[in-house]
């Protein structure tokens, strides 16, 4: 089994990215399929994109065992109002930093939503967010 | 300036897998694809790193400013063309495997963001042109636009 846990702060844009290129490595060197690999990277990009742009700070967690990758993500707030509104494709309430990174087009969710076998996000406002997304390794 | 366009000419790179690619463009037709070199000579394009790689073909290509797009809808080793010259580019170039960025209207990342692209592999190139011309000059050259799925709209009556 394999457990590696990357904290990510608020507005950590110089980092951007590196968590997500680590779990990736990882991947990559446990041999994993290249087309589960590329679904794995993507959604874990946005989570790590989302936590950097809205939240408080928080971490990703990544666990391998019994055929499923699993990408933990929870933060300290501020938690998201309407969960299903920001589900949706081109909500976003990203700032013009964000934007002008190329980040804040409200493809977040649907993008990490359509890369994962199985999803599950919980928030409550003032208290923070849960993201569980598992991939099915065969 | 001599242009190789003969198909023939083009060995698919084993990295870039023919098999792969082998599927038809949107517009239907197959298309050959191309060698960074001839992306570069066909764009009159200053390559900023990776000028090791310039034998990589590649079969389509897009343009975006979108990073959260280009993850969302990229699903083969395409090129991107781009406006935007941050390190996330190069992040997203790596989270798909994409190979080749293009920056369009002059645009140059900073050294570090260059730097980082060179240790991942990623080839860069910067042009003095707008995203429109670019595209025009590459889908001349032969290259189609990279095959999209927009799989969350399908039946939902929008436009696409």
């Amino acid at each position: 089994m394999i457990h590696s846990v990357y904290p990510i702060a608020q507005a950590g844009y110089d980092s951007a990215g590196q968590a997500s290129a680590d779990i990736k490595r990882q991947l990559k060197q446990l041999g994993v399929d290249s087309k589960i690999i590329r679904r794995v990277a993507v959604a874990c990009y946005e989570a790590e994109m989302n936590l950097i742009i809205h939240s408080l700070g928080g971490a990703m967690e990544l666990s391998i065992e019994d055929g499923w990758i699993t990408l933990q993500i929870h933060d300290k707030g501020p938690g998201i109002p309407d969960v299903e509104l920001a589900k949706k494709e081109g909500f976003s309430t990203a700032g013009e930093d964000a934007r002008s990174l190329g980040f804040g087009a409200g493809m977040g969710l649907p993008n990490m939503m359509r890369n994962t076998d199985d999803f599950l996000i919980a928030s409550q406002v003032g208290v923070g967010t849960l993201m569980i997304m598992k991939f099915k390794l065969v | 300036m001599t242009v190789k366009t003969d198909p023939h000419d083009i060995q698919e790179d084993p990295m870039t897998s023919a098999s792969q690619h082998a599927q038809p463009s949107q517009t239907g037709e197959q298309t050959q694809g191309l060698r960074l070199r001839q992306v570069a000579q066909a764009l009159d394009a200053a390559v900023l790193t990776g000028e090791d790689h310039l034998d990589i073909v590649v079969q389509s290509a897009c343009c975006s400013d979108l990073m959260s797009d280009v993850l969302a809808f990229v699903h083969e080793k395409a090129i991107v063309l781009t406006g935007l010259a941050n390190a996330h580019v190069i992040r997203t170039a790596e989270m798909l495997d994409l190979k080749c960025i293009v920056f369009v209207r002059g645009k140059r990342p900073p050294q570090d963001v260059i730097d980082l692209a060179r240790e991942l592999g990623v080839v860069l190139m910067s042009v003095n042109k707008t995203m429109f011309v670019s595209a025009g000059l590459l889908y001349q050259a032969g290259l189609r636009g990279s095959p999209m799925k927009w799989a969350s709209r399908e039946g939902t009556g929008q436009a696409q």
